[in-house]
């Protein structure tokens, strides 16, 4: 059991650290919700109706698709594209695809490879694709669950105005959904950028995304 | 995976909003009852109807007790409503010549604003309202 928690020590402690946020969030948005009733003359709701409310939905939504995004566009654009000196991006060389052999495919691949790896055909090439397609999958559901949540959530509040509610293709076009989802969208897109950058002259000893702490600021696609 | 998409396009939005056949159904009954008080003059009835904050408000106004003051707010008393709207703890409800919104006060539907026109872009103008 000890060796299991050591061995899976990162996945868990994040797993703890998204649970422990996510009741916070939880237990303080209702603070914040029922405030807003409250002065506007209205009726508290329970912890549990918050759960189940479509502020609470749009909230956590609106972040996990931005972070999803964030990803999705790492895996992708760092096929492509390089940074030289940061240990966040790959040789400037081997920029593309890469050749099975490199990649273990096919013919190449190992005794211990995936049997996907090893398939060919159209099989290996969803497998080489998986995880930009799950990343990408993630980030168009949780951004379809924004757009509606955020929808029920904006209504809500017009009605509380005493304004007639718009309908969800409008709500896609409007500067509520637009801000919810830029203002998480640009926080996500300066803090990869700034790791690539960052990571090139700074050092974070014995971590893996950082270069070991002697290597050379031009050493491209080092991990410590 | 494209039937998945539909559902879920097709769901999310009547889960989420809580603008289920049941609300709808609450929320049209409480905008009638209100209505009915309304157009038999049942003040002290049309009052048991109102949010809490919207009877303070209309009290206040009117420097009168809540069935006096309503009286005298001339409230039209249209026929059979337009469309419902249900979005988590408020809904609206639209007739011709007027417009009633509604908000859940625990397990019941209070009258948030009633004898509202329309001042599109502006919100409603309501001869009655809380907050």
């Amino acid at each position: 059991m000890r060796r299991f928690f050591r061995e899976n020590s990162l996945s868990l402690a994040f797993g703890v650290l998204f649970l422990g946020s996510l009741a916070g969030q939880a237990i303080a948005g209702w603070h914040q919700l029922n405030d807003e009733l409250f002065a506007d003359g209205l009726d508290r709701i329970t912890l549990g109706s918050y759960l189940t409310s479509s502020s609470f939905a749009v909230d956590v939504t609106e972040n996990w698709q931005s972070e999803y995004l964030q990803f999705l566009l790492y895996v992708m654009l760092t096929v492509w594209l390089v940074q030289r000196g940061s240990p966040e991006s790959k040789p400037l060389k081997d920029a593309g695809q890469e050749s099975d052999e490199k990649q273990k495919v096919g013919a190449y691949a190992r005794p211990d490879s995936p049997k996907l790896a090893r398939a060919g055909g159209l099989r290996t090439a969803l497998y080489s694709r998986s995880l930009g397609f799950t990343m990408g999958a993630i980030f168009v559901l949780s951004w379809l669950v924004q757009s509606v949540a955020g929808w029920a959530a904006y209504n809500e509040t017009r009605m509380q105005q005493l304004r007639d509610p718009i309908a969800w293709g409008s709500y896609l076009l409007h500067s509520d959904f637009w801000a919810r989802t830029l203002q998480n969208w640009q926080s996500e897109f300066l803090a990869v950028g700034s790791m690539a950058v960052l990571s090139i002259y700074l050092r974070q000893r014995g971590s893996p995304e950082s270069k070991p702490v002697g290597s050379s600021h031009e050493a491209t696609g080092v991990e410590g | 995976m494209r039937w998945w998409f539909a559902a879920l396009a097709l769901l999310l939005p009547m889960i989420l909003s809580g603008c289920g056949s049941g609300q709808d159904a609450a929320v049209r009954d409480r905008a009638a009852a209100f209505q009915d008080a309304v157009a038999t003059q049942d003040w002290a009835g049309a009052c048991a109807l109102l949010a809490p904050e919207t009877r303070t408000e209309l009290e206040a106004a009117a420097k009168l007790p809540c069935a006096e003051a309503i009286a005298e707010e001339k409230l039209p008393a249209p026929g059979r409503p337009d469309r419902v709207d249900v979005f988590g703890t408020m809904a609206e409800v639209r007739y011709q010549g007027e417009t009633l919104f509604l908000t859940r006060f625990a397990d019941e539907w209070l009258l948030h604003a009633a004898g509202c026109t329309p001042q599109r872009p502006k919100p409603y103008d309501c001869a009655l309202h809380g907050g």
